[in-house]
């Protein structure tokens, strides 16, 4: 009898005993870290072109981030590969390396970085006018990992204890080459060897992120840009970013962040370029690159854990070509598993007008399954 | 007159001085702690969450978190009523609301990032319930999570057991249950557990394992958006 006792005491504390426990191996520090997430897109999709339907399309990518600390000094790289397929069509591999960058921290408020590293300037959720020194945001994807520019950057961070809680300033050399940041060169530079030097002013001024930013460089005309970022209500965010190219065109964004008391998200963007495409431009090319038209409204609504379902999401996205009106719809959902993978299911239809930009893309409308494996 | 201005004026003192003895109670001005997050689904179904939060001052704080990996990295800054997110591979942090839950349940942001109460709240009514205190408190502005708590503290310990969340509509939206009193070291004797169930979360159950709390000093800096990305660095 007492041994039965003793047995149910011992697999009661076993079972109960456990919930408060906390497992002190799970946070001790090493001077390592690394991270990642390995990724399977599968989309099926619907085609405009006559003499064929349908076809899958398969993304495979993994990411690997890893960073080393001794003292002050900090190493950080973030590499990325991808496998492109669709059967007789695309098979393609690549292998970037996101960031690569020793970083010197030299007193509390100064630090240096040398190497390839994303800046990811800028407020917006979609686009970011005022990142002159990073490469263009996707729309479609905007939270996707993105490839840094080589520079070399001095940064000097205060704090204070009034209105003014925080000011930052960043120095920003990049050079552009054939050799070193060759896409920068490229698109930016007009294949010209170029130095080219960015100075970012961060002001946490009466609780809202103000920057004002400089681009010098001796090749293309200066810019300038200026952004913000404000709760005007504990729940109601607003930001906004204005660039401008010296003696040629500029872009402005203005957007919004909305939470409901039901965890309703609503996020929301108005884009203006003043040399955008219009919709006679549109029109007449035969094909148009992504994003370019004259204005866009992109708007993404999102319930969290509908029905009380835990780690869910049901969203909306759409993108709108407010030149044409055409537009790109996307109904999905997303579930996150208790052993680190997360699904995100959605359907995307594109719509239009005849020649407008969406409805002249090659996929009428597409099921999207993204499978994500996170370590 | 000037008597009852006086001890108007000594009420008011004495108690947000109560409330600055419970927040001290609770952890030093400046100080690091490991926690980890276990939200309870109906069906016995777990997730759990390390973070490791940096605090200094009575309205500047940092969390990061170490586990799972799905959520490995992610940091949150919250500096008086500023409340950002970073999310690695968004690369940049985003404004975010005390309202809303990085994961998931029935803690929301404000309950993981909490500042001292008396940084938010102020006392508006104090009975002595013999066993112990119960303290009606009223948030000081409209950007506080709760508008009012009805908190239960130790008279001897003076340190919370219960704590009523209430909106301004007075709904109850949760009930947090201080539980496991522990001596974590540096004097530092509290509660090392905190439960959470909430009337809108039917069956659900939210813990906190306060790990390890410790007293460490920061630089301003630490607390700021350029530094969010390099949460990590503030463990060493």
């Amino acid at each position: 009898m007492i041994k039965i006792v003793f047995s149910f005491i011992v697999l009661t504390l076993c079972l109960f005993g456990g919930e408060y426990d906390f497992d002190m191996d799970m946070i001790e520090q090493k001077p390592y870290e690394y991270s990642g997430y390995l990724r399977v897109d599968e989309k099926a999709q619907r085609l405009n072109n006559r003499a064929e339907d349908t076809q899958n399309y398969l993304h495979l990518e993994g990411l690997l981030d890893f960073s080393y600390s001794y003292e002050s000094l900090k190493f950080k790289t973030s590499l990325m590969a991808t496998n492109d397929y669709i059967k007789n069509k695309v098979s393609s591999s690549s292998f970037v390396t996101n960031e690569l960058y020793i970083e010197s921290k030299l007193t509390t408020n100064h630090t240096i970085l040398v190497g390839k590293e994303s800046l990811q300037w800028g407020k917006g959720y979609f686009f970011n006018p005022v990142a002159f020194f990073d490469r263009v945001k996707n729309p479609s994807e905007p939270t996707q990992a993105r490839e840094g520019f080589v520079i070399g950057k001095y940064s000097y961070n205060k704090s204070f204890t009034t209105q003014l809680k925080n000011l930052s300033f960043d120095f920003v050399y990049l050079p552009s080459n054939e050799n070193l940041n060759y896409d920068y060169y490229k698109i930016v530079t007009n294949k010209k060897d170029a130095n080219n030097i960015a100075m970012r002013l961060y002001l946490l001024l009466y609780d809202t992120d103000i920057d004002i930013i400089y681009n010098y460089s001796d090749v293309a005309n200066e810019k300038i840009g200026i952004d913000f970022s404000k709760n005007i209500q504990t729940n109601f965010e607003v930001h906004a970013e204005w660039a401008k190219v010296i003696d040629s065109h500029y872009t402005y964004l203005l957007g919004f962040r909305y939470l409901t008391s039901s965890d309703l998200t609503i996020i929301s963007e108005y884009l203006y370029r003043s040399n955008g495409l219009t919709k006679e431009e549109i029109a007449a090319c035969t094909s148009t690159l992504p994003f370019t038209a004259k204005d866009y409204l992109i708007t993404l609504i999102t319930q969290k854990e509908p029905f009380e379902w835990l780690y869910s999401s049901v969203y909306y996205k759409n993108m709108m070509n407010l030149q044409d009106y055409s537009q790109q719809n996307k109904f999905g959902i997303t579930y996150g598993f208790k052993n680190n993978i997360n699904i995100d299911l959605s359907y995307n239809l594109n719509g239009g007008a005849t020649l407008s930009e969406f409805a002249k893309k090659p996929i009428k409308d597409f099921l999207w399954l993204r499978l994500t494996w996170s370590f | 007159m000037k008597l009852i201005t006086f001890l108007l004026a000594l009420g008011i003192t004495l108690s947000a001085n109560i409330l600055e003895d419970i927040d001290r109670k609770l952890t030093p001005l400046s100080a690091q702690m490991y926690k980890k997050l276990i939200n309870i689904e109906p069906n016995g179904e777990k997730k759990e969450f390390v973070i490791f939060q940096a605090k200094k001052d009575k309205d500047k704080m940092v969390s990061l978190f170490l586990a799972p990996d799905s959520e490995k990295g992610r940091a949150t800054l919250r500096q008086g009523e500023n409340m950002w997110l970073y999310i690695p591979n968004v690369g940049r942090p985003i404004r975010i609301t005390s309202m809303q839950s990085v994961v998931g349940g029935v803690f929301n942001n404000a309950d993981i990032m909490r500042l001292d109460f008396s940084t938010e709240y102020s006392v508006v009514k104090e009975e002595d319930k013999g066993e112990y205190l119960l303290l009606e408190l009223k948030a000081k502005n409209d950007t506080v999570s709760y508008d009012k708590l009805l908190m239960q503290v130790d008279n001897k310990t003076l340190s919370p057991i219960q704590i009523e969340c209430y909106t301004s509509t007075k709904m109850l939206i949760k009930t947090l249950f201080y539980k496991k009193p522990k001596d974590f070291g540096d004097s530092i004797v509290r509660p090392s557990v905190v439960e959470t169930m909430s009337p809108l979360y039917k069956g659900y159950k939210s813990i906190m394992i306060y790990g390890k709390i410790t007293p460490k000093e920061f630089s301003d800096e630490a607390f700021t958006l350029d530094n969010l990305a390099k949460a990590s660095d503030l463990r060493r």
